[in-house]
């Protein structure tokens, strides 16, 4: 009687442990599963956040391109340029409107241009030294977030010349 | 069914579940390019137009390309048109594509101008040695003898 009572519930402790097996089989795949998820949900996040990224820049280049206070137009066609002597003035016109450029800017910390071709010595541009100057601080609202460069055309209508130059775009 | 039947059928589910998690997974970690694609294609584009419009020989670049294919007496640049419009589109590129003090390996792109004129097709300028990465839009430009092609391709 005794023996049997051990026979029975050895088959109990297996059928135990078998169970046991079975629920570790099933959560570590379970485990293996979700670390496979949660890797492939990172990734998504990633480049959703880069695809919302590159289209907030594009559209603030965008933005800051198409500005009239800053593009060169003639007879009233808009040119693919910045007109230097307007970016020049910017500063006047931006402390005159502080509250309607914050707004406009939204989320831009700042805003520089800098000419790169011909080559010049990195020279603050102000109403008395241009255009013996080849930097413009468009806009600055502290230095937060990411930075974006592109190049752009410069145009200097003193000497009629188109000149290369980068914009940087700084924004949170 | 007997029991180990079942429990061999069990097994197969697990593993045929597993195979499709992987796929799945494979397929949703694939590296997303367009994105990245997308942004430098707008830089090959902006870094294009900037060039084809800068002024240069006392006219701009795309233009002064045209006078110096076209027209053998053009002076507009005092020296040997054809190799200054070479050298001055290098250093545009170097001066656009460079990073703090580092050099700019032509590797990293190349613009190539083409003249077209009836069946004929020639390349004028091949400026860098990039062969495959982000292709800006051609731009064609008419002229009374034919047609100019720009197209620029960035490696960076």
């Amino acid at each position: 009687m005794f023996i049997r009572q051990l026979k029975k519930s050895k088959k109990g402790d297996i059928q135990i442990y078998s169970t046991i097996f079975v629920l570790l089989v099933f959560f570590l795949i379970m485990a293996i599963g979700l670390i496979f998820y949660l890797k492939a949900m990172k990734t998504s996040v990633i480049n959703s956040a880069q695809e919302i990224a590159i289209d907030k820049f594009s559209l603030l280049l965008n933005t800051v391109i198409t500005m009239p206070e800053l593009r060169y137009s003639f007879h009233g066609s808009q040119s693919e340029a910045l007109d230097t002597t307007k970016l020049t003035s910017f500063q006047t016109l931006l402390n005159s409107n502080k509250l309607y450029y914050q707004r406009y800017f939204g989320k831009i910390s700042s805003i520089e241009i800098q000419q790169v071709y011909p080559q010049a010595d990195e020279v603050l541009c102000t109403e008395k030294n241009y255009p013996q100057c080849s930097k413009w601080v468009i806009y600055s609202n502290g230095d937060k977030g990411l930075v974006y460069s592109t190049s752009i055309l410069l145009y200097y209508p003193q000497e009629d010349k188109y000149k290369i130059g980068k914009i940087y775009i700084q924004a949170q | 069914m007997k029991k180990g039947q079942l429990e061999m059928v069990g097994l197969v589910i697990i593993v045929i579940l597993l195979l499709v998690g992987l796929v799945i997974y494979a397929v949703l970690n694939k590296p997303n390019d367009t994105e990245s694609k997308k942004e430098e294609s707008i830089r090959a584009n902006n870094m294009r137009n900037s060039i084809l419009l800068t002024s240069l020989c006392n006219t701009q670049t795309k233009y002064a390309i045209q006078k110096c294919n076209e027209d053998s007496s053009f002076a507009g640049c005092n020296t040997d048109c054809k190799a200054y419009i070479e050298t001055e589109i290098k250093n545009m590129l170097t001066q656009m594509l460079k990073k703090g003090n580092n050099p700019v390996s032509d590797e990293l792109y190349n613009l190539k101008v083409t003249f077209e004129s009836g069946s004929e097709t020639k390349t004028l300028y091949s400026i860098g040695s990039c062969k495959k990465g982000i292709t800006s839009t051609t731009d064609s430009v008419p002229s009374s003898v034919g047609n100019y092609r720009y197209s620029f391709i960035l490696c960076d």
